[in-house]
């Protein structure tokens, strides 16, 4: 082994200039060492080092998150079967909402089955006649005036069966006024304000039975 | 020591110092590059290892990814089954609370079996029950809009004991009644019963309403 550098001697081979002298080798071996060493300790670092996310169809799930949804997997399925009884249970009360609230009403029809609940427990009727519908946070209601004749019990069969049948109305005003004492059940005459409930659009039924969001904050499109 | 190493000895000492220290240098190199080959091959076996490790670790928390995303998904699809039936639930409290009810009927049968006196003749009936407000407010609450009310005009035999009142206020479907002398009492005239003198009287009163009409 020689140096390197004097001229028409062979040229000293690269990795042989780091054992050019002991100072030289031993500082190479060390540094080789060292450096051998921190691979290892890298090598070991990197297999034990537990990724803590994963990439599945393209949705990044944390490690630590996947174990604790897969550690509580039996009260996550219990939650959602709760959460689906539930909502069986809200359908049911909205299918139930469905029954008496119509989503739209046909006056025709409805002026008409009027008439035949009045003729049917015995009341003359002398005009029915619809106002301007209106929509509530609620329900929409379009309220009809109905004056009607017959005695008082009648008046009240009337509008028992007017809250009882299908579709259901309220009545929100009756003025009753006596026009004739001629012996038995004295004759008198009825003025009654009904509303006549239905699911109209931005109102609580047309959303729940729409299935829509309500649009919160908006009062500009209501009546 | 050996012969042998003796006589090795006997030629190094012979041989130029050059020599010699090539010759530690080369031991040197030796020891080094044996100690360089050990701790590659550690370094090859770690990598090795690691590798494996952390395919082992990837496939293990692949598994436990697929075990958990459809789980994940049960997960959110709760949370928004539980806010739609949240939102759901107040609608229908909201809606249910204006299914319509004999309210009405309810008083006037009240009123009814109240004044079923044979000294008492009702002419007029009033009975208005508490509307909903229109919607004006941005929190859109329900607001009654009108008062509700019970009037009655009618007229009672003088003389004879009227309980009329304390029997409506005993029903629970009328409340703050008031009874008073009729301020037409001189105008009137025609409806008649049997004989002796009749007073003319007005009721006024509240009705108990269980719920603001729509």
């Amino acid at each position: 082994m020689s140096r390197s550098g004097s001229a028409g001697e062979p040229t000293e081979p690269w990795h042989m200039r780091f054992a050019s002298n002991p100072f030289r080798c031993h500082a190479t071996g060390i540094g080789v060492v060292i450096l051998l060493s921190t691979g290892i300790s890298l090598a070991w670092s990197y297999g034990h080092e537990r990724p803590t996310t994963i990439e599945l169809d393209g949705i990044a799930i944390e490690a630590r998150e996947a174990a604790l949804v897969v550690a509580n997997a039996v009260a996550i399925r219990d939650q959602y079967a709760s959460a689906l009884k539930e909502s069986q249970g809200i359908q049911e009360r909205i299918d139930a909402i469905s029954l008496w609230l119509p989503s739209t009403i046909d006056w025709e029809t409805r002026r008409q089955k009027l008439l035949a609940v009045a003729t049917s427990e015995g009341l003359q009727v002398a005009s029915i006649s619809k106002g301007t519908p209106v929509t509530g946070v609620r329900v929409a209601v379009l309220p009809v005036d109905c004056e009607v004749e017959g005695t008082y019990p009648s008046v009240c069969s009337f509008l028992a069966s007017l809250t009882a049948g299908f579709p259901a109305a309220d009545c929100s005003e009756i003025r009753i006024r006596r026009t004739s004492d001629s012996g038995g059940e004295p004759a008198c005459q009825a003025s009654i304000s009904l509303r006549l409930p239905f699911a109209a659009d931005t109102s609580a039924a047309y959303q729940l039975l729409q299935g829509q969001s309500v649009r919160e904050g908006n009062t500009a499109d209501d009546p | 020591m050996s012969r042998a190493d003796s006589r090795l000895n006997e030629q190094c000492n012979l041989l130029p110092p050059a020599f010699h220290q090539n010759f530690r240098i080369r031991q040197s190199v030796y020891g080094w590059v044996s100690i360089a080959t050990l701790f590659s091959m550690i370094l090859v076996g770690s990598t090795v290892d690691a590798y494996c490790k952390r395919l082992q670790s990837r496939r293990v928390l692949r598994q436990l990814a697929t075990n958990a995303s459809p789980l994940m998904e049960l997960q959110k699809s709760t949370i928004a089954l539980r806010s739609e039936n949240a939102r759901r639930q107040t609608w229908c409290s909201l809606v249910e609370a204006v299914e319509p009810d004999d309210c009405a009927v309810q008083t006037l049968g009240a009123i009814a079996k109240a004044s079923q006196i044979d000294s008492l003749l009702i002419d007029s009936l009033h009975l208005r029950l508490p509307l909903e407000a229109a919607v004006t407010d941005a929190n859109r609450s329900v607001q009654p809009d009108s008062h509700p009310i019970v009037h009655v005009t009618a007229r009672f035999q003088s003389g004879a004991d009227l309980s009329w009142d304390d029997r409506l206020q005993a029903s629970d479907r009328i409340a703050n009644v008031s009874l008073q002398r009729r301020p037409d009492a001189g105008k009137l005239s025609g409806l008649t019963r049997g004989s002796g003198n009749w007073l003319p009287i007005q009721l006024t009163a509240t009705p108990q309403s269980t719920r603001v009409l729509p």
